[in-house]
């Protein structure tokens, strides 16, 4: 899945899980707090309960390749050695990343929205 | 529906707009500097609030008013805001997000900068209520062309209905017609319901 560059915000569909939430990405660069602000402000904007949507940030422990292969990803010519090191950063963050998904399914009911959110 | 003026920093021109359309500033002539600083939240808002939607007011046609900052981020409030809008299942005729900062000029951010970045308050204020003095009428040309999208206002405090660029997301779709149920006369002399809370 690709998010284009003049997207930045775009929240994604990304399916249901095993316990019938909704689960989206949100890929935001930088303005990591003006994004939880919003989204907050948001649900009490329209008296949507706190419950009823849990924004994980999935970004906090980016390591050096994913960074080095998102950086790479932007020059043309160097974007297969950055989908490579994204592959390695991943592979090094997967642990981290299941454990992460394992805590936000387990305190998440059924009917709650998750939107996963990589800052 | 949901008015929502957004900004850079939430401090000045999305608060002048925010106040001109709940007729806390005039629309016929440029206030003065005092008068802008009597608003509430201009040039308040702080870099930890930025995000927040803040409640000004309700208008006479009974559209609630809001401000927030985005910082040089319009795309990424817009997208949030539908996106979230989308998900809940809140029909896009329900808010309207505008972009003020079409309207600001160098002198406003010059003074917006010095004021809210650097803390310097006595010296940024003055500049940046000049800044907005310079750039009001174009504010209040604003604000009117939304009141004539949003309608539900008198035909006298509208110009004929405009195609609003920016800060519309979705494209330039029209809501409900001008006219029926607003008040005529100077709204300055009436203002409408006014407050303010963060949301």
């Amino acid at each position: 899945m690709s998010i284009k560059k003049n997207d930045p915000g775009k929240v994604l569909s990304l399916g249901k899980d095993a316990r019938g939430n909704d689960v989206y990405a949100l890929s935001v660069k930088g303005e990591r707090g003006m994004v939880y602000r919003l989204v907050n402000s948001f649900l009490g904007l329209y008296g949507i309960g706190e419950n009823e949507l849990s924004l994980v940030d999935s970004g906090a422990g980016d390591n050096f390749y994913l960074l080095a292969g998102l950086l790479f990803c932007r020059f043309h010519l160097l974007a297969p050695l950055g989908r490579y090191l994204i592959f390695c950063g991943v592979k090094k963050h997967y642990g981290r990343i299941s454990q992460l998904t394992f805590d936000v399914q387990s305190r998440s009911g059924k009917s709650s929205l998750t939107a996963e959110s990589k800052l | 529906m949901k008015i929502i003026y957004h900004c850079y920093g939430g401090a000045h021109s999305s608060v002048t707009a925010a106040a001109i359309h709940l007729g806390l500033l005039p629309e016929n002539r440029v206030p003065t500097r005092a008068e802008f600083c009597a608003v509430p939240l201009y040039d308040r808002q702080e870099a930890d609030e930025h995000g927040h939607f803040f409640f000004m007011g309700k208008d006479q046609a009974g559209h609630e008013v809001f401000l927030t900052a985005r910082r040089s981020r319009p795309g990424v409030l817009e997208n949030i805001f539908t996106g979230l809008a989308e998900i809940f299942g809140i029909p896009e005729d329900d808010y309207y997000l505008v972009n003020v900062m079409g309207e600001v000029n160098l002198t406003m951010k010059l003074g917006g900068f010095l004021s809210r970045r650097w803390g310097a308050v006595r010296v940024g204020r003055p500049i940046v209520a000049m800044g907005t003095q310079a750039a009001y009428l174009q504010l209040v040309k604003l604000v009117q062309r939304v009141k004539s999208e949003v309608g539900g206002y008198s035909e006298n405090t509208v110009l004929q209905r405009k195609h609003l660029s920016p800060g519309r997301p979705g494209g330039g779709n029209s809501h409900g017609t001008p006219g029926g149920g607003g008040e005529t006369g100077q709204k300055f002399l009436e203002p409408a319901v006014f407050e303010y809370q963060k949301k």
